[in-house]
């Protein structure tokens, strides 16, 4: 495009075109092509430009709220000393017990994964066949045999891939013998699926981060649990107490 | 014309600057995004970044292009989120991506919507690029032209006439809008 162009683009821009000027300059637009898209192109450029120059200070707005959010997404609630007031005494004593009650609540807050690993037993073989395997497997796992249990499970896939209990139930072994990588692998699978045990595999991927401290991770992913599901209240327990 | 989706609110808040449904927005649709990334080779800060940078595009788009959110939220989001971070990936050089989708209900709307949104942040992204390849003189002036109110003042503050000042303008606006124009990306951005 020619200098002019760009002058007179500029000028249309700014409202500056009159008369016969302005019919001349939209004429053109209408009949030439190339002068109608390098037109597009230099009011795209100009008013990105405008735009982000004009919203700068709005960025920086926005970015100061969403960083505050981010920091209080974080940092995990912390007890709140309550200000004395003239009753010297009694806010003594109710400081002394506040101290003692976050004492005995953060010792005892810290939550760890053997407390949430209560685990449903497996129970295969009162619903029909009852072949050696399918036996093998959930004796394993409810005696907490997790190492013979993932092999059993193991085999037992490898003839019915589709099993999402077998899937579950081999994917708990996985954590508890701490193949924690494999076990999110088999969860994953299970989460992005319909089945009824979708929410149950979500809870075990929080537990798996639980148990390698993972903290952050835990959190996300408890709350990716939705209030229908029956793993809600652990979740939200949890949760509060991370 | 798209119909407004109640979920345009989100949009609203970041244009308000509103801390209130802020915070419900990352309550509700960034835990999502986080185990995403952190499976994906990322952790709970790179997720964290690329969830600010993704809503600051939104915040621009909706005032520059008057954004109206036409799907819900929570896909579109993600998908956004998602494509920024499998890029950030690329560029990185790490190649090991598991590509696990946590929604699995996802319309040819909401990624269309989706898609408006990168493509409007990879132009944007161009012309920033560009711009720092023209002169100096160009770029002082361009900063100028927009940062001030007038042409007459820029005219002032760069001691030249008011008549070198216009015409300089829109020479450098032109001049960056060729460079833009030439380049593969915006070839590729004009095919899709």
């Amino acid at each position: 495009m020619k200098e002019e162009s760009y002058i007179a683009f500029e000028a249309y821009i700014q409202g500056e075109l009159e008369g016969e000027a302005l019919v001349d300059f939209e004429n053109r637009l209408a009949s030439d092509a190339d002068f109608n898209r390098a037109y597009l192109d230099y009011s795209e450029v100009s008013q990105s430009l405008k735009s982000r120059s004009t919203h700068a200070s709005g960025e920086k707005e926005l970015r100061d709220t969403l960083n505050s959010i981010r920091n209080q997404q974080k940092s995990p609630k912390k007890g709140v000393l309550l200000k004395m007031n003239s009753y010297k005494w009694m806010a003594v004593a109710a400081s002394l017990l506040l101290l003692f009650t976050v004492y005995i609540f953060s010792d005892s807050s810290k939550p760890t994964y053997t407390e949430y690993a209560m685990h449903e037993p497996l129970e295969m073989t009162v619903r029909g066949t009852t072949d050696t395997h399918t036996k093998a497997a959930e004796t394993a796992f409810n005696k907490q045999d997790y190492s013979t249990a993932v092999a059993a499970l193991g085999t037992l896939l490898s003839k019915d891939p589709g099993n999402v209990e077998w899937q579950l139930y081999y994917g708990i072994a996985l954590l508890e013998t701490d193949k924690i990588a494999t076990a999110s692998t088999v969860f994953d699978a299970i989460i992005n699926g319909d089945s009824v045990y979708k929410y149950t595999a979500q809870w075990y991927t929080a537990l798996g981060y639980l148990k390698t401290d993972k903290i952050e991770w835990c959190k996300s992913a408890l709350k990716l649990i939705p209030k229908e599901a029956a793993e809600y209240e652990k979740a939200q327990d949890l949760l509060e107490r991370l | 014309m798209a119909t407004k989706h109640s979920d345009h609110k989100y949009i609203e808040a970041l244009l308000q600057n509103d801390a209130r449904v802020l915070s419900e927005l990352y309550d509700r649709f960034t835990p999502k995004v986080v185990h995403y990334i952190s499976k994906n080779n990322g952790d709970y800060n790179d997720a964290q970044d690329i969830i600010q940078e993704s809503l600051v595009t939104i915040y621009h788009q909706a005032l520059e292009k008057g954004l109206v959110l036409s799907c819900p939220f929570d896909a579109y989001f993600f998908l956004i989120c998602k494509r920024k971070w499998l890029n950030q990936l690329r560029k990185t050089g790490n190649k090991e991506v598991t590509f696990m989708d946590e929604i699995t209900s996802i319309s040819k709307h909401d990624i269309a919507m989706a898609e408006d949104t990168l493509m409007y942040e990879q132009k944007s992204e161009l012309i920033d690029k560009m711009f720092k390849q023209l002169g100096a003189k160009c770029q002082e002036i361009i900063t100028t032209a927009f940062t001030l109110k007038s042409m007459e003042k820029v005219a002032e503050k760069l001691g030249v006439t008011y008549g070198y000042a216009r015409k300089k303008k829109s020479q450098c606006i032109g001049q960056l809008t060729k460079l833009v124009r030439d380049t593969a990306e915006f070839k590729q951005l004009k095919n899709d």
